[in-house]
C-alpha cells in the first residue's frame, strides 16, 4: 500500500476504491487494483472452496474469481446489473472479487484509519484492516490476502 | 539487505552459477587426459573458479571466497604441471564445485555448511602434503565417497518454492520436486539478441496489421477486411513461433550432469563405462529440458548399474572390459528423442515374464501369449524391479514405472528394445514444447473439458440400446465390456459431483473416452465429444491446489475457459483403481476361440522399421508414389495435392502409439474409398502384397484403428482397420453420415460367419451403425436362427466359406423358403474372382461386398434394410426376380 505526498499539503494521501458487499462498504487502496470490469461468466470449477465463484479468461489469462459475499460469511452474491468484478493482485496472482456494486473513490489521510472496532461482529475481523469513518458511512479497509484465502 | 544488494546479489548468483556450469565436465576431461595436461582447459576453471572467489570476496561472502581460494591453489598447481591429478585429486575438486554451487544456490541465506574440511583437504594437495596413494580398493572408494552422501541434502533445499507454486509445473501437478529444485535461477531466460529483434519487428508487423483491421472496419462497405485478418493471422503464427524459440533450450543442459553420474556410479560398482553423448545442441522446451532431468539420470543409472557388467564377466563374455552406454538426442517428426544404449547384458525377456509371475503382475496364460517385446515392456510395470538384489543404486524406491509415468506426464512416450548379451536401448521421445497440447474437448452438462490426446486410447459410442448391454456392474463398481474385456467405468459427471441430468439417459447414444495414464486404465464417461482442438495450458490459481483432477485450464476458441483434466486425478477422486491394460479382467461372456486361420490378401507396409501393419488388399482402391515433399501439412493436417484435388492423408502415428515413420525421399500413399471421400494413407516403406492364411489375434493389440494381429515372417505385423483408423484421427470427417432414421421395423442383421475375428469386426461396423446384430458361426447355425423367428430380421449378412453350410447354401435356402424369400442377403467376402460373383449371383445374393470394406458394406446394408423397411413391395419384387433365376 503506498501512500502519495501531496505537495501543497504536505499530507500523505491514500486513494481507496469503496464498494458494497452485503450490507458493507469495504474498501481496499486503489493500487491494488488491476482492473474493473462487468464481466458475469465464469467457468465453474468443481470440488473448489465455496467462495470460488469460477475462473474466467482476462485476456489470456486464468484468473480466479471470488465471490467476496461468500468469503466473508455475508451469504452468496447474485449478479445484478450492478455487480462488479474487481480483478486485484494478489501477491502476485490476479484475483476477482465478485461485489454487489462499486462506490467511490475516496481521498483520505491515512492517519484517519483506525483499528478495527471490538464490536465489529458481522465480518470476521481477520478480513478487517481497518476501519474509517465517512460522514454518513463506515467503510472497512479489506484485508485482502486474508479475504481470498490466501494469506 | 537492501534492494540494490539483493539486486547485485542475485546478480551475483546467476553468474556464478554460469561460471561454475561447465566446472564440473571440464574437471572430468582434465582427468581424463591424465599426465597430458590440456592447459587451456585448466586455465578455464582456474579462470572461472577465479571470477567466483573475486565476487564472492566483494560481496564479503567469505565461506565461498576462501574455498574458492583452496581450490583455485589445487587448480594452479596443475596448470604449472606440478601436480598430474588422480582421481581422487578429482573427487577432492568435484566436491569443492558442488560445494560452491550450492552455496551459491542458497543465498542470501548462509548455507551452513562447514567448508573447513573440504578447504584443508584442498589445501594438503596444493601443498603436497597429501598422504601418498593407497591402492583404491573398493572400500577405499566407499569412504571417499561418504562425506558426499552426507551433503546430498543441501540438493534439495527447503526454501526452494515447492513445484506446485511454479507456473509451468501446473501442468503436471504430481512432478517430482527433483526438477522445481534444481536451481534457483531458473526463473529467467537466456534470449540471443537476433530472437529478440525478430521478436520486435514481429511486434511491428503486429500494430501494423491491427492499424489496418481497423482502418478496414472503419470503411463503410469494410474493404480490405480480409487482407487485414489474414495478415494478422500471418503475423500471430510466426510471433508464436518465436516466442516458442525464445523458451527453446539445448537438452545438453540436462545431459551435462551424466559424466559426473557415469563417473561417479561406476566407480563405485567396479565397474568401467565410457559415456558417449551426442545431440547435446538439440533443442527442447525449457520445461521440458528442467523436468526431463530425474528420468533420464534414472535410466542412466540404470544402465550401469544393470546394464553394464563387471569387468570380469566382459571379459569372459569376450567383450572389452569398458563398457559404452551411448547417450543420443536428435530430432524426428517434430519430437525429440533420447535413446541410451549401453553395449551391456540385456534384458532376457524370459527371466521378466517369470518375475512378473512370481510377483503376479500377470497371469499364467497371459504370460504365454506375451512376445518378447512386449515381456520387455514389463519393466514399466509398477512394483517391477529386474535387479537380482535391491542395492543401493536403483533400489530407491522409483521403479522405472516412475520415470515411465513421468516422462508420459510431459506427453512422451518410452519404450525398450534389448538383445541377451548385447545391450539396452531405452527410447525417450518427447514433445517439443509443453505449453501447446493437442486435446479432446469433452462436454458434462453444460460445461467443456479437455483431455489430452496422449491419455486417450479411443472413443466408444454406444447406441443407447447397446450401452444397457455393454455397460454393467461388477461388484461396486461399473465397467464397461469391450472387445471381451471389462473396462471400469468413471462417469465424469459423478465424480464432478454435477446433478444428474434431468432427462433420461437412455434416449442418445453414450459417449465413453477410453483413457490411459501410467498404470490407470478406464472408461470416461461424458455427455458428449466437441471437437479436438490444440489447446495452449495455462496454470490455475492457487485456490485450486485440491483439485488435483484438474491439470491446468485452456482458453477455447469463444473465449471461455476450460478446464483440462487430469486422467490419473480423475480415477483417484473416483476412487478407484483403474486396472492396468495387462490385468483386466475378460469377459466370460466372450471367451472362446480367439483366432481363426482365414485367407486374405495383404499389402504390407512398414512406417518405423520396427513396426509393420497390413492392410486388407480389398479396401485399396489404388496405391501412389509420392516425394515426401509434395506432402503438405495444412492446419495441422497432411494432404497430398492429387490432380488438381486435394488427397487427405493419414499416418500409423496418428492414430496409435508407434514411432514416427523416418524421413524418406519418397512415400507410398495408399489410397481407400469411404462413401464420402478418398483417404491416403502414408505408408513409408511396401513391404509386399501377400496372400496369407494367418491366425488373426483380435485379442493383443486391441487399438482403434487396429483389427488385430499376426505374423508375416515371423514379424509381428498389425492388421490395421483403416476405416477405424482414419475415424480415430480425423472424427470429422465421418460425423455427416446420415444417422439411421427411426423406425418400427426391428432393425435387426443376422450375420453368419465362422471366424470369430471377422465376426467381431463386422458386428462392430453394424452395431456401430445403429444395427442390432446377432451372431451365428455358421450358415446351419444360421438357418436354424431364421427358422425360429425370421421377421426379426431386416437382413441377412453372411460369409461365403463356412463349415456345415456354406453361405451359397445358406442364400438359396433362404431365397427359397416362404418365410424367409423376402429377406435381402449380402454375401461377404474376402474372396473376390468372377467366378465367385457369378456363382453369388445364381445363389441369389442381393449384395456383395467386402470384409473389411467398411463403408461400403455399411452403404449396401443400409440400402438394403431401408427397401426391406419400407414394405414388402420392393421385397416382393425381389423375391420373384429371386424366383426366376432359381
Amino acid at each position: 500500500m503506498t501512500t502519495m505526498c501531496d505537495a501543497a499539503t504536505g499530507r500523505q494521501e491514500l486513494q481507496l476504491a469503496t464498494f458494497r458487499a452485503g450490507d458493507w462498504t469495504l474498501a481496499i487502496a486503489i493500487d491494488q487494483v488491476q482492473e474493473i470490469n462487468r464481466r458475469i461468466e465464469a467457468t465453474f470449477v468443481p470440488h473448489a472452496p465455496p467462495s470460488v465463484r469460477g475462473v474466467m479468461n482476462l485476456r489470456g489469462e486464468v484468473v480466479t474469481v471470488i465471490d467476496l459475499r461468500t468469503a466473508l460469511g455475508l451469504g452468496p452474491a447474485e449478479a445484478t446489473r450492478h455487480s462488479r468484478n474487481v480483478v486485484v493482485n494478489v501477491g502476485g496472482e490476479l484475483v476477482g472479487l465478485w461485489v454487489d456494486q462499486m462506490g467511490d473513490i475516496l481521498k483520505i489521510d491515512p492517519s484517519a484509519i483506525a483499528p478495527p472496532p471490538p464490536h465489529l461482529a458481522a465480518v470476521d475481523r481477520r478480513f478487517v484492516a481497518g476501519v474509517y469513518a465517512t460522514d454518513d458511512d463506515l467503510v472497512l479497509l479489506l484485508n485482502v490476502e486474508h479475504a481470498v484465502g490466501v494469506a | 539487505v537492501s534492494i540494490d544488494e539483493q539486486e547485485i546479489l542475485q546478480e551475483f548468483v546467476v553468474e556464478a552459477t554460469e561460471h561454475l556450469a561447465d566446472v564440473e565436465s571440464q574437471l572430468l576431461a582434465i582427468e581424463a587426459g591424465g599426465a597430458d595436461v590440456d592447459a587451456e582447459l585448466v586455465n578455464q576453471v582456474f579462470r572461472a573458479v577465479h571470477s567466483v572467489k573475486g565476487a564472492a570476496g566483494f560481496l564479503q561472502l567469505d565461506d565461498i571466497n576462501r574455498l574458492a581460494h583452496s581450490l583455485e591453489n589445487v587448480l594452479n598447481r596443475i596448470r604449472n604441471r606440478e601436480l598430474v591429478p588422480q582421481s581422487r585429486h578429482t573427487d577432492v575438486m568435484l566436491r569443492g564445485a558442488d560445494l560452491l554451487r550450492i552455496m551459491i544456490s542458497r543465498l542470501p541465506q548462509p548455507s551452513g555448511v562447514d567448508v573447513t574440511d573440504l578447504r584443508t583437504e584442498l589445501d594438503r594437495i596444493a601443498d603436497g602434503a597429501e598422504v601418498p596413494e593407497e591402492r583404491p580398493t573398493f572400500e577405499a572408494l566407499g569412504e571417499l565417497h561418504a562425506p558426499q552422501a552426507e551433503l546430498e541434502p543441501p540438493f534439495v533445499p527447503a526454501d526452494v518454492p515447492p513445484a506446485a507454486e511454479r507456473a509451468d509445473a501446473a501442468l503436471r501437478p504430481g512432478a517430482p520436486e527433483g526438477a522445481a529444485a534444481a536451481v534457483a535461477h531458473d526463473a529467467n531466460i537466456r534470449v540471443s539478441v537476433a530472437v529478440l529483434d525478430r521478436l520486435m519487428n514481429l511486434a511491428g508487423e503486429l500494430v501494423l496489421s491491427r492499424n489496418q483491421l481497423l482502418q478496414a472496419i472503419g470503411t463503410p462497405d469494410q474493404s480490405g477486411l480480409e487482407t487485414a485478418a489474414s495478415e494478422l493471422d500471418h503475423v500471430t503464427s510466426e510471433l508464436q513461433e518465436a516466442i516458442m524459440q525464445t523458451r527453446m533450450q539445448p537438452i545438453g543442459n540436462t545431459l551435462g550432469r551424466f559424466p559426473r553420474v557415469v563417473r561417479d556410479l561406476s566407480a563405485k560398482l567396479g565397474k568401467q563405462v565410457d559415456l558417449q553423448m551426442e545431440g547435446k545442441e538439440v533443442e527442447v522446451d525449457k520445461s521440458i529440458v528442467e523436468a526431463i532431468g530425474d528420468p533420464l539420470t534414472h535410466l542412466v543409472r540404470n544402465a550401469v548399474d544393470h546394464g553394464i557388467e563387471s569387468p570380469a564377466v566382459r571379459q569372459a563374455a569376450g567383450k572389452r572390459p569398458q563398457g559404452v552406454i551411448r547417450l543420443r538426442a536428435y530430432h524426428q517428426a517434430g519430437k525429440v528423442l533420447v535413446e541410451i544404449t549401453d553395449d551391456g547384458a540385456g534384458i532376457d525377456p524370459e527371466k521378466l515374464k517369470r518375475k512378473a509371475l512370481e510377483k503376479g503382475v500377470i497371469a499364467a496364460e497371459h504370460a504365454q501369449r506375451l512376445t518378447d517385446r512386449e515381456a520387455l515392456r514389463l519393466i514399466f510395470h509398477p512394483g517391477f524391479s529386474t535387479a537380482e538384489q535391491v542395492s543401493d543404486v536403483s533400489g530407491r524406491g522409483v521403479g522405472m514405472d516412475v520415470v515411465r509415468s513421468n516422462i508420459e506426464r510431459l506427453g512422451g512416450t518410452v519404450d525398450v528394445e534389448s538383445q541377451i548379451g548385447a545391450g539396452t536401448t531405452i527410447r525417450v521421445s518427447l514433445p517439443l514444447t509443453l505449453a501447446i497440447i493437442p486435446s479432446m474437448i469433452v462436454r458434462c452438462r453444460q460445461q467443456r473439458f479437455a483431455i489430452p490426446q496422449s491419455n486417450i486410447a479411443e472413443l466408444v459410442r454406444l447406441r443407447p440400446a447397446e450401452a444397457r448391454q455393454r455397460l454393467g456392474m461388477v461388484k461396486s463398481g461399473e465397467v464397461l465390456r469391450l472387445r471381451g474385456s471389462l473396462l471400469p467405468l468413471v462417469r465424469l459427471g459423478r465424480v464432478l459431483q454435477f446433478e444428474e441430468p434431468a432427462t433420461a439417459h437412455d434416449d442418445g447414444p453414450v459417449h465413453v473416452i477410453v483413457v490411459e495414464s501410467g498404470s490407470v486404465r478406464y472408461g470416461l464417461l461424458v455427455d458428449g465429444i466437441s471437437d479436438s482442438e490444440e489447446i495452449v495450458v495455462k496454470p490455475l490459481g492457487r485456490h485450486f491446489k485440491g483439485c488435483g483432477y484438474l491439470a491446468g485450464a485452456t482458453i477455447l476458441g469463444d473465449g471461455r475457459v476450460a478446464l483440462i483434466l487430469d486422467v490419473g486425478g480423475v480415477a483417484a477422486r473416483a476412487d478407484f483403481q483403474g486396472a492396468s491394460g495387462d490385468e483386466e479382467a475378460t469377459d466370460p461372456t466372450t471367451q472362446g476361440e480367439q483366432g481363426r486361420t482365414e485367407r486374405q490378401t495383404l499389402l504390407v507396409f512398414r512406417s518405423d522399421p520396427a513396426d509393420q501393419f497390413a492392410v486388407p488388399m480389398e479396401v485399396v482402391s489404388r496405391i501412389e508414389r509420392v516425394k515426401a515433399d509434395a506432402l503438405e501439412r495444412v492446419g495441422g493436417r497432411e494432404l497430398l495435392m492429387y490432380h488438381g484435388e486435394p488427397l487427405p492423408l493419414i499416418a500409423v502415428e496418428d492414430g496409435l502409439p508407434v514411432r514416427p515413420r523416418p524421413q524418406t525421399d519418397h512415400v507410398h500413399v495408399i489410397v481407400f474409398a469411404t462413401s464420402h471421400r478418398e483417404i491416403g494413407l502414408v505408408a513409408p516403406e511396401l513391404a509386399d502384397i501377400r496372400e496369407i492364411e494367418a491366425t488373426i489375434d483380435s485379442e493383443t493389440f486391441r487399438a482403434r484403428g487396429v483389427a488385430g494381429a499376426l505374423a508375416i515372417d515371423d514379424r509381428l505385423t498389425r492388421l490395421l482397420d483403416v476405416f477405424a483408423l482414419a475415424e480415430a484421427i480425423h472424427p470429422q470427417w465421418f460425423e455427416q453420415l446420415p444417422a439411421s432414421p427411426p423406425t418400427e421395423t426391428p432393425r435387426r442383421i443376422l450375420l453368419a460367419e465362422d471366424s470369430h475375428f471377422f465376426r467381431t469386426q463386422v458386428a462392430g461396423f453394424l452395431t456401430s451403425a445403429g444395427f442390432e446384430v446377432d451372431e451365428a458361426g455358421d450358415g446351419q447355425e444360421a438357418w436354424e436362427t431364421l427358422l425360429e423367428d425370421a421377421a426379426l430380421y431386416c437382413l441377412v449378412v453372411s460369409d461365403i466359406e463356412m463349415p456345415r453350410m456354406n453361405g451359397y447354401e445358406l442364400c438359396e435356402r433362404i431365397k427359397r423358403h416362404a418365410a424367409t424369400a423376402s429377406l435381402p442377403v449380402i454375401a461377404l467376402t474376402s474372396l473376390s474372382s468372377d467366378e465367385h460373383m457369378r456363382r453369388g449371383r445364381e445363389a441369389g445374393f442381393d449384395d456383395y461386398q467386402i470384409k473389411m470394406h467398411r463403408d461400403n458394406l455399411l452403404e449396401a446394408v443400409r440400402r438394403l434394410a431401408a427397401g426391406k423397411a419400407a414394405g414388402g413391395r420392393r421385397g416382393g419384387q425381389a423375391v420373384r426376380r429371386q424366383e426366376a433365376s432359381v
